[in-house]
């Protein structure tokens, strides 16, 4: 069949059926929606992990009188274990300036800060995670520590939450996954049936499959695209509201990526997959009156 | 060209046909008469594959009707064109879209549509109603478009299912005339119906169908048997 015509045939499919077709866009479009949503949760917790586990495991903080040789010979010290990835010295001085980097936006926290007010520090990373406490335990026994952060749990914590997000956001969009499946099958289903006399006069006067599953398969995919494109549009204009949300939450750590590429990946990922349910529906649908 | 051998087809227990074996060869123009409920439209309906006989097999040239795979299935039923006892015109298509229908079935492109579809009319002489529904047209009138929406696939062979049954005696004539004129033309057409001037008047071979046997075939035959 030829494709203007299996167009046109679409799309008087669809206008027969303009509230169930709406109802079938919005189901699917909320099912795109909170994939993109599950998406970005899971692109954006997976990025702050990373970051997580980038940062300093141990820090340790030392007493105002300790001097920079001093530190420094913990250091040494702590690399002949052999045990750490990294150790790195940040001096009061750039203790001040990391920290006014993050206040910025808070003038008043800067009033009376001096670099006296923070400690010099040592960032430890271990090869391994094991390590940590041994590591922990030698840093502790330094007279001149004034206190130590441990970052393991931190870690682990949002190692596991990262997990139960994505498992929830994988239950969760299968289901609607399915249920948009249903309701592909349910719509295509009384398009069909409101044609049934068309469809049997197709078939006696020798129309092929193809040529009567096209414009139904058509349909299915056209709903699939456009539910993912209005999905994506919606995700689009809600994003500036809830990017101030999200950094709020999570000071200091980098947003994931959602910009214009992100974006159209995602359309492109949701459109492929609709087209895909939609279709497929679709094919389920007119299965059972092509038997013969 | 088209051969039935030892059908037999039973609904729910009930025996429709049985014992069929027909032999009908191409170019040949056939009256299929009989009592309403001897078979006559189950017969037809197993040559296009709407239904599956009970037993036996079917032939139309080499192809086992009854084994087609889907995909030639639809290749059968443009071959064999039917005009349906209760015409299935499309109700929402023009007397004009629905023979491009057909032929948009068949892989006509769009202009070749316009092209042939006034001239598939003229030739049933429906030129002027080309723009009318099915509802707005005579008993005869859809008769004749159900049987210029079957030409227009060109089938081999054509089968018109009682198509003076619901017409007035006029209109059956012109019907059957139109139907002759295509059997002339090489297209082999088997006829069902109960009209026995139409058959006598003919002479054409004759098969009699009684509680689904065959109990006659007879060349330049009569309605009833002599």
């Amino acid at each position: 069949m030829r494709l203007p015509k299996i167009f046109r045939t679409s799309f008087e499919y669809i206008r027969r059926h303009k509230w169930l077709t709406l109802t079938s866009l919005l189901v699917m479009t909320l099912t795109f929606f909170l994939t993109s949503l599950f998406v970005v949760a899971a692109v954006g917790s997976d990025k702050i992990l990373r970051e997580l586990e980038a940062r300093p495991q141990i820090t340790a903080y030392f007493q105002d009188d300790a001097s920079e040789q001093e530190i420094l010979a913990v250091k040494q010290e702590l690399e002949a274990t052999g045990l750490t990835l990294s150790v790195e010295y940040v001096s009061k001085e750039e203790a001040l300036t990391i920290f006014m980097g993050l206040s910025q936006e808070d003038p008043a926290l800067l009033e009376g800060i001096s670099s006296n007010v923070l400690p010099a520090s040592l960032e430890v990373k271990a090869k391994n995670l094991a390590d940590l406490p041994k590591l922990a335990e030698a840093l502790e026994q330094e007279p001149l520590l004034e206190d130590l952060q441990f970052y393991k749990d931190v870690v682990e914590k949002f190692r596991r939450l990262t997990e139960t997000v994505r498992l929830v956001g994988l239950a969760l969009v299968g289901t609607l996954s399915i249920i948009s499946l249903l309701i592909i099958l349910v719509t295509i289903g009384m398009a069909i049936t409101s044609r049934g006399e068309e469809i049997e006069i197709m078939r006696l006067v020798g129309a092929s499959n193809w040529q009567i599953r096209g414009p139904f398969l058509l349909q299915g995919a056209l709903l699939g695209i456009i539910s993912a494109v209005a999905s994506v549009a919606l995700l689009y204009l809600l994003l500036p509201f809830l990017i101030p949300y999200i950094s709020g939450a999570l000071v200091g750590i980098p947003l994931p990526q959602t910009g214009p590429a992100f974006l159209v990946g995602l359309l492109i990922g949701e459109a492929f997959f609709g087209a895909l349910i939609g279709s497929f529906g679709s094919w389920i649908a007119v299965r059972k009156y092509l038997r013969t | 060209m088209i051969k039935f051998e030892n059908i037999a087809k039973d609904y729910n227990g009930l025996s429709a046909l049985s014992d069929i074996n027909l032999k009908i060869e191409e170019g040949e123009f056939i009256f299929l008469v009989g009592p309403s409920g001897a078979g006559k439209t189950t017969l037809i309906k197993l040559l296009i594959r709407e239904q599956l006989p009970t037993v036996g097999e079917i032939y139309y040239h080499d192809w086992e009707v009854t084994k087609l795979s889907p995909r030639q299935l639809p290749e059968l039923r443009r071959e064999i064109g039917v005009v349906f006892q209760d015409f299935k015109l499309l109700p929402r298509k023009t007397a004009l879209e629905n023979i491009h229908f057909v032929l948009d079935v068949v892989g006509r492109g769009l202009e070749e549509q316009e092209e042939l579809s006034p001239e598939i009319l003229r030739l049933v002489d429906l030129q002027d109603q080309q723009g009318h529904f099915p509802g707005q047209l005579s008993g005869g009138e859809k008769q004749r478009l159900a049987i210029a929406r079957a030409l227009a696939a060109e089938p081999k062979v054509l089968i018109a299912d009682e198509p003076t049954g619901m017409i007035d005696p006029a209109s059956g004539w012109n019907v059957l005339n139109l139907l002759r004129k295509i059997n002339e033309l090489g297209t082999t057409v088997i006829m069902a119906t109960h009209d026995a001037a139409i058959v006598d008047t003919l002479k054409q071979r004759v098969v009699e169908l009684d509680k689904g046997k065959i109990i006659r075939d007879q060349k330049e035959g009569e309605y009833a048997s002599s």
